[in-house]
């Protein structure tokens, strides 16, 4: 939609906004306040005075001299259009002010795609281009609220990996070369962040023996993790400890399952190298440390692998 | 048979007939030319904490017995109130001794079951030139639960710092799908042939040994991956 700059200058600071009527193209629908002496009731007229418009103001009785009614401008051509505002009052006393009035084209610009595409947080986002038809190229394209964290927008492209999930409101605005302006009001839906899969089956652990650390007082233990598989392992590659004994807790996590149920269990993320790719065959190397509360008791758990996804 | 051919057969035995409960043994075996964990190296005259320890999984009963101690030339320092002690062991011949392990013909046997999953023993010594030890130890084992561990550490004389881990987790043989662990213990024997010949090249020893009980072989650490080790 177009909007008219909004300074329209008169001979007696009379102010007169336009916009445009969705309903029928080309059609300006127009307020106009006139002032008056208080208790007055006035009617105002309106002759072009410059420009080719059939004019009809409806509705122009001002009341109190404070707010003129809508009225229509039909079928007014851009550009400049001046009017001479008669307003006359029941008991007979009249004013008068010559309004200038610029009728801008309606702005034909169309932005695509209709609707952003759903994102997940912390996974690559789009690219999303932006497409502009109409008007007079060349087009600006910007937002007109900061982008959720994450992501960035590079002349029509919107692109990133947004951190965090949510329903982010982005009001897109484009601007042609002749001055108009289109505005599309996008939400992006960010979900929240793809859990990983549980893939114990194809890794196996292989769970090496405790050692307590007598300077530190903690326990550790050494978990070979090997792709047993046929089929690389995208990563991160995660230790999850389900069932861990109440004696023990895990001291050098990650953090807790918040995503692949069971929920709320210590897991450490495994290095599986710089590509993030654990290859059939290959192993990865988890090294545990463990408060033990009872060193009589035994630490155990249950090992669960998880990978492909991010557990919180 | 003469006696290179035992020491290789012996070497072999140690890891392909070890079976379920059988006891296998190893020597550990620390010089002067030791890198310890600090990138220090194994010093004479330093005062270090050696400590034994034998942790279970809570499934099954295992054993350690140590022996054969041997300060290279150092000082065993007796007993302290201040010593971590922990779990079941026996120390002989004289439990009572305030000498401890460094006693003469001193045993310290460590015993872990499902009750009591830490057996650990330290004391203080001064260093010689070398530091060795031998442990036997059964390797009793339920598929599916981590392995018994033996460990043994050494620390700074203040008990601040670790300076060396060696860690041997006690697998039975016939396990479903041996990891490396497992392996090192079945590759023992092989590496020690290998070992055996690069010794007799005149090689370097290597800082970190483990050798057999007077049946086994000295294998170097290049070429067998002590379990869990740290050096």
């Amino acid at each position: 939609m177009c909007r008219d700059p909004g300074d329209l200058p008169s001979i007696r600071a009379r102010t007169l906004t336009l916009s445009p009527n969705s309903s029928t193209p080309g059609l300006l629908l127009a307020t106009a306040s006139v002032s008056s002496q208080p208790g007055s009731a006035l009617t105002a007229t309106v002759a072009p005075l410059q420009g080719s418009p059939p004019v009809q103001f409806n509705n122009v009785r001002v009341d109190n001299g404070q707010v003129l009614g809508d009225a229509a401008v039909g079928g007014a051509s851009p550009g400049d259009h001046y009017f001479q505002l008669t307003a006359a009052a029941s008991i007979g006393a009249s004013t008068s002010a010559l309004l200038r009035v610029f009728v801008r084209n309606v702005c034909p610009l169309t932005v695509t795609p209709a609707a952003l595409p759903q994102a997940t947080a912390q996974a690559p986002y789009g690219p999303v281009t932006f497409g502009v038809s109409g008007g007079t190229p060349p087009y600006e394209i910007e937002f007109d609220t900061a982008l959720p964290p994450g992501l960035a927008l590079t002349r029509r492209t919107l692109a990133g990996v947004p951190t965090a999930a949510g329903a982010f409101p982005l009001p897109l605005v484009v601007r042609d070369a002749g001055g108009c302006a289109a505005r599309a009001d996008y939400t992006l839906q960010v979900a929240g962040p793809a859990c990983a899969a549980k893939v114990t089956p194809q890794i196996q652990a292989g769970l090496g023996g405790f050692r307590r650390n007598l300077a530190t007082g903690r326990w550790s233990q050494t978990v070979t993790l090997r792709n047993q598989g046929p089929g690389a392992l995208a990563g991160p590659v995660a230790l999850v400890l389900d069932n861990l004994s109440a004696n023990a807790a895990l001291f050098n996590l990650s953090g807790l399952t918040a995503c692949a149920a069971p929920l709320g269990r210590p897991f450490l993320v495994v290095p599986v190298g710089s590509d993030e790719v654990l290859s059939p065959g290959e192993t990865a190397t988890a090294n545990l440390e463990f408060v033990n509360s009872q060193p009589a008791a035994a630490i155990t758990y249950t090992p669960r692998v998880l990978a492909g996804g991010t557990l919180r | 048979m003469n006696r290179r051919l035992r020491r290789m057969l012996s070497g072999l035995l140690l890891g392909v007939l070890s079976t379920a409960g059988a006891p296998a043994a190893v020597v550990v075996s620390l010089d002067t030319s030791t890198t310890l964990l600090d990138l220090s190296l194994f010093t004479p005259g330093a005062t270090y904490y050696a400590a034994w320890q034998l942790t279970g999984s809570g499934q099954v009963n295992n054993t350690a017995s140590v022996s054969a101690f041997d300060l290279g030339g150092g000082t065993g320092l007796d007993r302290d109130a201040g010593d971590p002690l922990f779990g079941i062991f026996t120390l002989g011949p004289n439990a009572a001794s305030d000498a401890g392990v460094w006693q003469s013909s001193a045993t310290l046997d460590l015993l872990v079951n499902p009750l009591d999953s830490l057996s650990l023993y330290s004391q203080r010594f001064v260093a010689g030139t070398a530091f060795e030890f031998l442990v036997d130890f059964t390797t009793n084992q339920l598929a599916g639960f981590p392995p018994d561990a033996f460990t043994f550490q050494l620390y700074d004389g203040e008990l601040e710092t670790l300076l060396y881990e060696v860690s041997l987790d006690l697998l039975s043989a016939g396990e479903p799908i041996p990891e490396p662990s497992a392996w090192s213990l079945v590759l023992l024997g092989a590496a020690g042939l290998a070992a055996q010949f690069r010794r007799r090249r005149g090689r370097p020893k290597s800082p970190c040994t483990l050798k057999g009980a007077p049946r086994y072989e000295r294998i170097s650490r290049t070429t067998l991956p002590c379990t869990s080790v740290s050096r």
